[in-house]
């Protein structure tokens, strides 16, 4: 074959493809643009070709940053660390009539055989379609949440009044009963809106902002929360902090507060039944801060450690112990310590407790503006 | 503060009867709009001391209601508590906006907490 033809063979080939594909030359100009990226930009291929990318590409990040910049802020950080990248999801390829497509965005360097760089391969998806069902779950699970609060309401607060004594005397089984009825009422509740956090903690659509935080007060404020909680269960709470002072760091406080809670309310939990004891440790790294909530309970089994962050998943061991739990807790722990910037870890023995260990960067978190803030959740675990 | 006249927005039946049950118990004067589109018109008739007004109503929402609210001279005064089961930060930030004095979220509040509030809402006003 003549290399003509291997030319327009490849050609068809990535035209026929339903992804936008363009080639920049190692001057930033445009060598190939295919068939889905004139459909997506709307700009045609004789308009493109030999035109610096950036007159034709435009990005725009989800909510803030200015168009131009995006793009050449990709580029760049594709030619600094010379390997593929994926741009994160939530970017806007602008087209010609200035209409906003949501693309998920890959850029692959390429090189000679001496090793020199000649140009890039960008690859756009049209990412409409994903965005629209991510879109619909999410209005799906508020509305569904929010129809099922108002008979919870109403439930609970009649019997409030009820078991309050306030229409008539009640015997003490009587009151005994309302208050399993208003606790499982209050568990209902608790449910509900940890579905809500987990949706829109999983579809990015959770507000994050950052403030200066004092974390030890964080944590003291967490125990003095749950306080009573670990006093039912005749578990002794403290908070054992190592360090003299700590830096206030960037964080969103009610999101950090209720990673802690949950750590806090499992620890209490699981705690050895009789002389059960939780310590909170802080201390300051390099980087960032350490946290860690440890037990003295009933450990996490081998076979399930690593199932222990997934969704809806309970330890072998605590199910039969503890009838309540929504397997929803740790779950959410997870999604808020990475939308935070931390990481998360556990070291655990079955039968001796379990130390959860979590970190926030002392550079603060990344804020970002969903349109959502964290549900309460409810008092009662 | 006996005899105080709050007015209830609010559609749901089951909660409005605990609202009226609740509040004649303690010594409230209870009113109901159970739509949007009353809920003005009962206030400008009625002058009630306190407002509670839910979001999501028939016809018109809570929203546009407060507005209406605050841009009447004579009843822009009467302290108004937002009580819905709408927990987004937008919605929080507009009915603070617009001069509600709280926003609780329902299905988070026990019902003497929100006689709690009303009373201290009274007393301030």
């Amino acid at each position: 074959m003549e290399l003509d033809d291997v030319k327009k063979q490849y050609e068809l080939i990535l035209d026929s493809i339903n992804e936008g594909v363009f080639v920049i030359d190692k001057n930033k100009r445009i060598v190939f643009w295919n068939e889905e990226i004139q459909r997506l930009t709307r700009w045609n291929r004789g308009d493109a070709i030999s035109k610096i990318y950036s007159e034709r590409v435009k990005f725009l990040k989800r909510g803030r940053g200015k168009e131009g910049s995006q793009a050449e802020y990709l580029f760049n950080q594709v030619l600094r660390s010379k390997e593929e990248l994926k741009a994160p999801e939530s970017l806007f390829l602008i087209s010609r009539e200035r209409r906003k497509i949501p693309v998920s965005f890959t850029a692959t360097p390429v090189y000679n055989s001496k090793k020199k760089y000649i140009g890039m391969i960008v690859t756009l998806r049209d990412v409409t379609a994903e965005c629209a069902v991510d879109e619909m779950r999410t209005e799906f699970v508020s509305l569904v949440s929010h129809q099922l609060k108002t008979p919870l309401t109403a439930i609970s607060w009649f019997t409030e009044m009820l078991k309050g004594e306030e229409v008539g005397k009640l015997n003490e089984r009587q009151i005994d009963y309302l208050n399993q009825i208003y606790k499982n009422n209050r568990r209902m509740v608790a449910l509900v809106n940890d579905l809500l956090n987990i949706t829109r903690l999983e579809a990015g659509r959770m507000t994050v902002d950052p403030r200066p935080t004092d974390i030890k007060e964080l944590i003291e404020e967490s125990i003095d929360e749950i306080g009573f909680f670990a006093k039912e269960r005749n578990c002794k709470l403290k908070f054992a902090t190592l360090e003299e002072k700590i830096d206030k760091i960037d964080i969103d406080a009610s999101l950090v507060k209720q990673a802690v809670l949950n750590l806090l309310s499992n620890a209490i939990k699981y705690s050895k039944d009789k002389g059960g004891k939780v310590a909170v440790f802080v201390k300051k790294k390099k980087h960032d801060i350490l946290i860690k909530v440890k037990d003295n309970g009933l450990g996490i089994p081998d076979e399930n450690k690593n199932q222990i962050f997934q969704k809806f998943f309970r330890g072998e061991n605590v199910i039969t112990k503890e009838t309540e739990g929504t397997g929803l807790g740790l779950y959410i722990v997870k999604l808020i310590i990475e939308v935070s910037g931390g990481k998360i870890w556990f070291e655990s023995k079955e039968d001796i407790g379990t130390s959860f260990f979590f970190t926030l960067p002392l550079s603060g978190s990344k804020a970002h503006r969903g349109e959502r803030s964290i549900a309460k959740f409810s008092d009662f675990y | 503060m006996p005899d105080a006249k709050i007015l209830v927005v609010e559609d749901d039946v089951f909660l409005t009867k605990v609202y009226q049950d609740k509040f004649s118990r303690e010594g409230f004067l209870t009113i109901v709009a159970s739509d949007g589109a009353v809920a003005f018109n009962k206030a400008k008739k009625e002058k009630p001391d306190l407002i509670i007004l839910d979001l999501l109503l028939p016809k018109k929402t809570g929203l546009d209601v407060l507005k209406e609210l605050k841009e009447d001279k004579e009843l822009k005064k009467i302290p108004v508590l937002i009580l819905s089961n709408l927990g987004r930060g937008q919605d929080i930030e507009k009915g603070k906006e617009l001069g509600a004095d709280d926003y609780l979220v329902k299905a988070d509040m026990t019902i003497s907490g929100i006689v709690g509030k009303v009373k201290k809402l009274l007393g301030k006003s």
